[in-house]
């Protein structure tokens, strides 16, 4: 029994250590061929080993150091703050919802739901959000439109409160005479550590990858967080490839060279791994000790 | 249930109407009472949107500066910002759906029957005969006809080079090292044994590389303003418009790329790569590109490239409407339009206006190299990834009364003056097509030509096999239809305009 | 719970009710208040779709033009390409998808060294971080013909002709649907994790005092504490059955044209339509057709899992 269990430790080491590798091969890559001399990179291709090793690029991105470190300021903020904002409002409408007696909880659960196939585009919500509530070129840009709540997050979070909490948790604290609140704060949400730990990540990714809400409401660059700076050069790219700017106009505009592209990419996600193990502890079994049991 | 579900999404989309249509209701405002001219008007901002990265910090210094000079001339402000090109097109559609107060935008290849009938922009002929009578009188008539439809004039053309011709560019030390005369190169075709002596003796260097997945084609057909459909020849008199897919000539120029392609001249993944052809040609992967002509190519593409280039002219240059292709418009979202024009009027003629918004700050953003030919370069420190306004002359409605950057010929703003002149003139020149009754038809073609386009012009497939079916999809997409619209609105024009 | 109403007098019920569920009502307020201004309230816009749009007169003074927005779409035999392509695509992904998810879900809680735990959790997240656009790249690096990794050292290194990846239709299903998994694998695992780490665990001690070994415990807790989660995420991808990741078919296979026969999907046809063309009433028209059948088959899949299930449909 204790050799077979070993074996099976073995065997599943191995395939997650092969899916690991799958993982990481390409980012390795993708770091090397940002440290990759430009023209090196150009003549012998992508490479493991570059012939030829340049932080060119990472100096060309931190030429203007000072938009870099500002850059990452407001990210932080704005992932902290979002982050937070989302998960109130996120966890205050799911809990309701994941309650099996609650009138007309099909109707609240239909109304989100709906959200997330369902938009009026673009025009509409930029015209409400700069017209009515003046955001333009602040940090509520960042935050608020669109990130703050989403169907996704919500269904996930209810899903995980139906299938987690039994109901008689919830009767035993009403019995003791907690009221909702008091339920949510002090039951439910210790209860739930796993779910918010994992929202928290993956809602903080939304907000620190976030660079759309960047571009549609925000040309100060006082206010330009990290990946709107990154990706504003990506996007540069990308139109001038798309054709939409003809043949003619081109050569006036250098591109990025690909180290740059590159290291933007090395940049942006970084941050997040080094980050990413914090999260971990609270995916680790055991933290939830039911209160039943208990 | 499911009624009171629907009744309360009809609710919110309601309320969300009337929201909506109280913040966007103001862009119908704009009291035009100001009809005097001189600083004795009421004070106005003129808000100006360029393309090109900048930091709002130094946009307002420009704008600091600019306003000095209208403001004493008009009692107006220049309020200047600026957007890079990956979202200027989205910031643009979205401050013009808004209603955000705008009043000069810079635009690139627009369509203007488009930008017309979708309401985005205004006429502005009244205006022109009033505080722009220096634009009126400086820009030819041909030019004007771009941006003329139904009698109303609505934009004014960039004074900078409006005709294109097209060439060979290449690595000038290696076409030299190779003994061939390539003086007398006048076809694509007579490239070929230059090509084949580079692959000869670098045979790791690609004698053709493309330009992020595109070649250009060495024509100098007329596409009447984009979309399929075009002229054969924008030097001949002939007005008859034709699928120049279908044309011998671009099945010609297509076969002998797939010739090359075969023949290793070009690069493999040609039509596929992202990489720009000047960095390929500068890395030494690449002997040579085909680009479009102008003066001062050369210099452009050893600048970016860093070697040595020599340019071999394929194509004589010419005009025609899509070669106007910056056009400076005034937003259906400026409050007075005449104001914008009067602005616009004296950044087209007014040096030291003009070299203050493209080129910025004296001393912070360029200095005087020689003040008697007017250079300009960097000042100490400064360069082109950390300027905070980066200077894009052509982008502006008169780059020709700004400095020259160092590095360009001396006289390049005389020679592009000259080029413009002595460029063949399209007999359609001036045409503006309105695609509105074929759209389906465009975006169906559009798929099409994405499909065969660029893989044929790289050379990668073969014509033999690939044409018919280009040529039938293209048929079943309902480019017929595109074409015959087409000739039916230029034969209209040209009724008109004869 | 539902005792506890009965017993109240009958009177005095519907004052219980409020004062019961009022604090549950008011929890969902903020919530309710931020969907409404962000979602409902632009929702006007989706009458674009029925106008021609003009910047002007704003979305609701454009003139009308019924369903001419939404001919493109049809217009030609193309409509039946991207509707499969787009369709083919998303089941595998769904399927596919959800089963991988689920087996190194499973397999990542079976691992015992936290250490280890730790790193393959952040390591298969990693392809989630790059961008799209750069994940393109990084699949140029591997698939280009002359400099590519995969042609250069591992085909050449077998004394293999390189293959022309770009050119070559036949293999790009397999490379689309490989990178999306990928690319969402990590994403899609730390949500079935986190759910497999919650589920109660004396349900698993008292599968083993039963003896049942680990398949058995897979099987008989995992797999059946996991459904609701998977019921869930599969709805939600089936209203987006009818959307297709832009950046995974057009900047993947770098808008090569000879693959467009297995790349076209309903975005990218759209795309490449409406780049010249600049219509929003199409655009507005294009994602509106895309919502409506995956809202259709949203609510038919509901339907049946309601009938199955009820305490599992979505609404």
């Amino acid at each position: 029994m204790v050799e077979r269990k070993k074996g099976f430790q073995i065997a599943a080491n191995i395939i997650m250590i092969l899916l690991a590798a799958l993982c990481i091969i390409p980012f390795v890559l993708l770091v090397m061929s940002s440290v990759t001399d430009e023209s090196a990179l150009l003549k012998n291709g992508y490479s493991f080993f570059p012939a030829k090793f340049s932080f060119d690029a990472y100096k060309t991105l931190l030429v203007d150091s000072g938009s870099i470190i500002r850059g990452y300021i407001i990210s932080i903020f704005v992932t902290i703050v979002g982050t937070v904002a989302n998960l109130t409002l996120t966890t205050l409408f799911a809990y309701p919802l994941s309650r099996k007696d609650l009138p007309g909880k099909g109707f609240f659960a239909f109304v989100i739901f709906f959200t997330m196939l369902f938009n009026g585009g673009l025009v509409p919500s930029y015209m409400m959000w700069t017209g009515v509530f003046h955001i333009k070129n602040t940090l509520a840009a960042l935050i608020v439109p669109n990130l703050m709540m989403g169907a996704f997050y919500v269904i996930m979070m209810r899903t995980y409160f139906t299938t987690n909490i039994p109901d008689a948790v919830l009767e035993a604290a009403r019995i003791d005479g907690a009221g909702e609140f008091k339920i949510l704060l002090r039951v439910v949400l210790p209860m739930s550590k796993p779910i918010i730990a994992t929202l928290a990540l993956l809602v903080g990714l939304s907000y620190w990858n976030d660079w759309l809400n960047g571009l549609y409401y925000i040309n100060n660059d006082q206010y330009y967080s990290i990946q709107v700076l990154l990706n504003k050069m990506l996007l540069d790219v990308q139109y001038l490839m798309s054709g939409a700017a003809g043949g003619a106009m081109n050569q006036n505009i250098t591109l990025p060279a690909t180290g740059i592209k590159m290291a933007v990419a090395v940049m942006g996600a970084l941050p997040i791994l080094i980050v990413y193990p914090f999260f971990q502890k609270y995916f680790v079994k055991g933290i939830v000790i039911g209160a039943v049991k208990g | 249930m499911k009624k009171k579900r629907v009744a309360a999404a009809l609710c919110a989309v309601t309320l969300a109407g009337a929201m909506i249509a109280g913040c966007g209701g103001n862009d119908t405002a704009g009291g035009n009472d100001s009809g005097d001219n001189g600083n004795n008007q009421e004070s106005y901002t003129v808000k100006i949107l360029a393309p090109g990265d900048a930091s709002t910090e130094d946009c307002e210094k420009i704008s600091e500066a600019a306003s000095k000079i209208t403001e004493e001339k008009f009692n107006t402000k220049i309020e200047v910002t600026r957007v890079g090109f990956g979202s200027y097109d989205q910031q643009v559609n979205l401050m013009l759906a808004s209603g955000e107060k705008l009043d000069l935008m810079y635009q690139y290849c627009g369509n203007v029957t488009s930008a017309i009938s979708s309401g985005q922009i205004v006429p502005i002929d009244e205006y022109l005969d009033t505080v722009g009578k220096d634009l009126k009188e400086q820009i030819n008539e041909s030019d004007w006809k771009c941006v003329t439809f139904d009698g109303g004039i609505y934009g004014v053309p960039s004074n900078k080079e409006k005709a294109t011709g097209w060439g060979f560019a290449m690595n000038k030390e290696m076409a030299d090292a190779t003994g061939i005369d390539y003086s007398n190169i006048k076809t694509e075709a007579e490239l070929e044994p230059l090509l084949t002596k580079i692959k000869e003796m670098y045979p790791d260097v690609y004698p053709v590389v493309s330009h992020t997945g595109t070649m250009s084609l060495m024509t100098n057909q007329d596409d009447l303003g984009g979309d399929i459909g075009s002229l054969e020849s924008a030097a001949s008199e002939s007005t008859e418009v034709i699928n120049y897919y279908a044309s011998d000539k671009y099945m010609e120029e297509v076969k002998l790329r797939y010739d090359w392609g075969q023949k290793g001249l070009i690069m493999p993944d040609a039509s596929t790569t992202t990489e720009s052809a000047n960095s390929l040609i500068g890395s030494g992967k690449g002997f040579g590109r085909f680009t479009n002509t102008k003066p001062g190519i050369e210099q452009e593409i050893e600048k970016e490239s860093g070697k040595d280039i020599a340019v071999i002219d394929l194509v004589d240059p010419y005009t025609t409407t899509t070669r106007v292709d910056i056009v400076w418009y005034v937003p259906h979202n400026s409050e007075q339009p005449e104001r914008a024009v009067q602005v616009l009027n004296e950044m087209y003629t007014n040096p030291e206006l003009a070299n203050i918004l493209i080129n910025g700050i004296e001393g912070t953003h360029y200095q005087i190299v020689d003040e008697e030919k007017g250079v300009v370069n960097y000042p100490d420190g400064v360069n082109a990834s950390n300027t905070g306004y980066t200077s894009l002359p052509w982008a502006w409605p008169n780059e020709a009364i700004s400095y020259v950057w160092e590095g360009n010929p001396e006289d390049l703003w005389d020679q592009t003056q000259k080029f413009n002149e002595e460029a063949t003139v399209s007999p359609a020149k001036g045409f503006a097509w309105d695609n509105t009754p074929v759209q389906n038809q465009v975006t169906a073609c559009a798929n099409v030509i994405a499909k065969y386009g660029p893989a044929l012009e790289c050379g990668s497939l073969d014509p033999e096999t690939t044409m018919p079916k280009f040529l039938e999809e293209l048929k079943e997409a309902g480019a017929d239809d595109i074409i015959a619209e087409k000739q039916r609105q230029l034969d209209e024009w040209l009724k008109e305009n004869k | 719970m539902k005792k506890d109403i009965k017993k109240a007098g009958t009177g005095k019920r519907i004052g219980v009710h409020m004062k019961r569920y009022l604090p549950l009502y008011l929890m969902m307020l903020p919530g309710l208040v931020y969907l409404f201004i962000n979602n409902y309230m632009p929702m006007g816009g989706i009458l674009i779709a029925f106008k021609k749009y003009n910047y002007a007169k704003g979305i609701f003074g454009s003139p009308f033009v019924g369903l001419k927005n939404f001919e493109f779409l049809f217009a030609t035999k193309e409509a039946w390409t991207i509707t499969r392509n787009t369709l083919m695509y998303n089941l595998v992904f769904i399927v596919l998808g959800t089963v991988l998810a689920i087996a190194v879900a499973i397999l990542l809680n079976e691992i015992r060294s936290k250490m280890a735990k730790k790193v393959y959790q952040t390591v298969i997240l990693i392809p989630f971080l790059i961008s799209i656009v750069v994940v393109s790249y990084l699949v140029y690096g591997f698939l280009s013909t002359d400099a590519g990794f995969i042609n250069n050292s591992i085909l050449n290194a077998m004394g293999k002709e390189g293959i022309g990846w770009y050119s070559e239709p036949k293999y790009w299903p397999g490379i689309l649907i490989f990178v999306n998994i990928w690319k969402n694998l990590g994403y899609n695992c730390i949500i079935y994790y986190a759910t497999v780490v919650g589920l109660d665990t004396s349900l698993y001690e008292s599968a083993a005092i039963d003896g049942a070994n680990r398949w058995q415990k897979i099987l008989h807790v995992t797999l059946p504490g996991l459904k609701p989660t998977i019921i869930t995420l599969t709805l939600m991808s089936v209203g987006r059955i009818f959307y297709s990741d832009f950046g995974l078919f057009y900047q993947v296979p770098m808008n090569s044209g000879p693959l467009i026969d297995v790349t076209n999907t309903i975005d990218t046809y759209v795309y490449r339509g409406l780049m010249e063309l600049n219509n929003i009433g199409m655009a507005s028209a294009a994602g509106l057709y895309q919502s409506l059948v995956g809202f259709a088959l949203v609510l038919i899949a509901n339907l049946i899992v309601r009938k199955l299930d009820k305490s599992n449909a979505l609404f």
